[in-house]
């Protein structure tokens, strides 16, 4: 009788555990989603802030400049793959002046779904990258009444025309 | 004393009668419960890939490979999981996905040639495969086509 009783509960820890597996699957795939696009709409925000503070300089004039500190643009947090608060974001960010857009790369091929770009449209086509100094910090943003000069340095923001 | 045991007796012998009856029911439905789990399982990620798909398409997110659109709201209304016959040994399962796109994302009137169906339906086939196998790209899985022990999964799409 013992011997019978035991056979029933593995035949039913068997089934527990498929079950139970086939679920983690799918548990995985929903965290990793609702990460993917928590991480996806924040990369985007920072688009549109960056192209926000572009298009407010070119609106404003010359001599108009807007800084974007650390805790709103943090290129360690956006270019972070793997750990948890990280944005996924490939650095650098493009902004390309043909196409007056700011293109967000994102890499997520750790959830399948390679990369990811999207494109947040500015007005200005004469935007120009500038290492940043100690009078202009990363990420500062001002209109020299020729072009819209973006400080930051090489490996998190490029410019191409 | 004696009675006692008697009944104790009895009472063991139905016990291993009904367990075992219990247990030919489980081992026979066993294979069954089995693939219903599977499918289930393939259907819960279909929908839940179609819907990251949506999501970042909505957002204005685009693969490499895919044409560039403006953001808009995408939405899956359903996900139906046809039996379309058979693959070789393998049971042939396409998921019809509906979506709800604006009219200027629709950039092919054929859902499946479309930047937005294109999109849902890779994602879609990629959530099944890491269902099956825990991973995102393997042998079994192209952008068209997942391959199980059992099953062989394809996806298309319509817009609404």
């Amino acid at each position: 009788m013992r011997a019978q009783i035991s056979i029933e509960v593995a035949l039913m820890t068997g089934m527990a555990i498929l079950v139970i597996v086939s679920l983690v699957n799918i548990q995985f795939e929903r965290f990793n989603m609702a990460r993917e696009l928590g991480e996806a709409g924040e990369a985007r925000m920072i688009g549109t802030l960056i192209a926000g503070a572009i298009n407010n300089a070119y609106a404003n004039g010359e001599g108009f400049q807007v800084y974007l500190s650390p805790e709103q643009v943090n290129f360690t947090r956006l270019g972070e793959v793997e750990k948890m608060y990280g944005l996924g974001v490939e650095l650098p960010i493009t902004i390309n002046n043909t196409a007056r857009e700011i293109v967000i790369r994102r890499n997520t091929t750790k959830t399948g779904g390679g990369i990811w770009s999207v494109e947040v449209p500015i007005i200005p086509n004469n935007v120009v990258r500038r290492d940043p100094s100690a009078e202009y910090p990363e990420l500062t943003v001002r209109n020299n009444g020729t072009n819209i000069l973006i400080y930051a340095d090489a490996a998190h923001i490029t410019t191409v025309s | 004393m004696k009675i006692l045991k008697n009944c104790g007796g009895q009472v063991s012998i139905e016990f291993i009668i009904l367990v075992g009856a219990i247990m030919i029911m489980v081992v026979a439905v066993f294979p069954y419960i089995t693939r219903a789990n599977e499918l289930s399982k393939a259907h819960a990620a279909a929908r839940d890939g179609a819907t990251f798909a949506a999501g970042m398409r909505g957002m204005g997110y685009r693969a490499d490979d895919v044409n560039e659109l403006p953001p808009g709201i995408v939405k899956i209304t359903k996900v139906e999981m046809v039996n379309v016959g058979s693959k070789g040994n393998r049971t042939h399962y396409q998921f019809n996905i509906h979506i709800l796109a604006p009219e200027y994302m629709i950039d092919d009137p054929t859902c499946t040639k479309s930047s937005v169906g294109v999109s849902v339906i890779r994602q879609a086939l990629k959530y099944v495969c890491y269902s099956f196998y825990g991973d995102w790209s393997r042998d079994e899985c192209t952008p068209f086509n997942v391959n199980t022990t059992r099953y062989y999964f394809t996806a298309t799409c319509t817009f609404e």
